[in-house]
């Protein structure tokens, strides 16, 4: 057993070593390879001074959310999966916001977006608004990264809460029920 | 190696050093989308032209081993190919788990961006040279031959 066991080693050591071997120097002829054609194209790569890119090209560009309008954002409302919060100031939610929103304010504090992500489980769409489209949609693309939820749609509501307002949705008054936990902590 | 082994080592080569090939030259042709993609994982993007310059002959080298020279170097070849998968999944993944949303690079430009297919593609890949390293290893158990 003890011989049998000495003997693999020995084969197994013995099979390695040239296979390292082999691998260093298919290592080595691939730098080599990789130098010397750099070397002798027309624009051969600078390997020294390389200005990072400051934000990502092309295809790589960060996930935005999309607009809807309050007539399709309405055939959303009483989905389980469907979150909606508002942007806004806390006085104008309270003085009335879309019926079942969140205020986000209370709930995403700059750079923490804990409490946020605790309501988003189980969520695939989040619906913002605010007092204008492009005040939402701000928030809304800073939520996107912040959240970094790939399978989350984020839709920025067209017109703001004046917009849902207007065409006679159901809106709802009061504080946020969600807010007054977190406001005892972070507000005075 | 019987029969349908050595037909399925031969077909698993042939389709690496397709696919290795034709990324090593795509890399290559376009090394300086390919600088920029490497940047774009955020990961050392100041040493993206090093890995641009490297990458590419890496993976030529890997594809012509396994395919035209012997077992031997087939073994060594098989070897740098795995490592470089497992290299790229990681890089992959850490780029899905942080939200980037980039091209993988894979192919030089126009590369699909990092999905779950980019991962299933990875695992097939690791899957087909495990399994050429195990016939391998198996036929040169048989043979005795190092």
């Amino acid at each position: 057993m003890a011989a049998m066991s000495h003997r693999s080693i020995v084969r197994i050591y013995g099979a390695a070593l040239p296979a390292a071997l082999r691998l260093f120097v298919l290592c080595v002829a691939a730098v080599s390879v990789g130098w010397f054609a750099n070397r002798l194209r027309n624009e051969p790569i600078r390997l020294t001074g390389y200005e990072t890119p400051t934000q990502c090209s092309e295809a790589s560009a960060s996930p935005s959310s999309s607009v809807m309008t309050a007539q399709e954002v309405s055939a959303l409302c009483g989905r389980d999966d469907v979150l909606f919060a508002d942007a806004r100031d806390e006085k104008q939610f309270e003085e009335g916001h879309v019926t079942g929103a969140i205020h986000l304010s209370c709930t995403a504090s700059r750079g923490d977006v804990g409490q946020l992500m605790t309501q988003l489980s189980g969520k695939h769409q989040l619906v913002v608004y605010g007092q204008s489209t492009a005040e939402a949609r701000q928030v809304a693309d800073g939520l996107l990264r912040q959240t970094k939820r790939r399978d989350l749609d984020v839709i920025v509501l067209d017109g703001g809460f004046a917009a849902w307002r207007d065409t006679g949705l159901a809106c709802s008054s009061g504080a946020c029920d969600h807010c007054s936990e977190s406001s005892s902590h972070a507000r005075p | 190696m019987r029969g349908h082994n050595r037909a399925i080592s031969f077909m698993l080569r042939v389709g690496l050093f397709a696919v290795f090939a034709y990324a090593g030259i795509e890399k290559w042709h376009n090394s300086r989308d390919f600088v920029e993609q490497i940047a774009n994982y955020q990961f050392f993007p100041d040493r993206s032209p090093w890995v641009a310059l490297l990458l590419p002959p890496f993976e030529l080298a890997a594809a012509c081993s396994i395919l035209l020279l012997s077992r031997a170097w087939r073994q060594a070849g098989a070897i740098l190919m795995l490592a470089m998968l497992l290299m790229f999944t990681v890089a992959m993944a850490r780029a899905w788990t942080l939200g980037i949303n980039i091209e993988c690079g894979c192919f030089g430009k126009g590369s699909p961006t990092i999905g779950p297919l980019s991962f299933v593609r990875n695992a097939s890949l690791i899957a087909g040279t495990l399994v050429l390293l195990w016939f391998d290893r198996e036929s040169t158990a048989k043979s005795g031959q190092v």
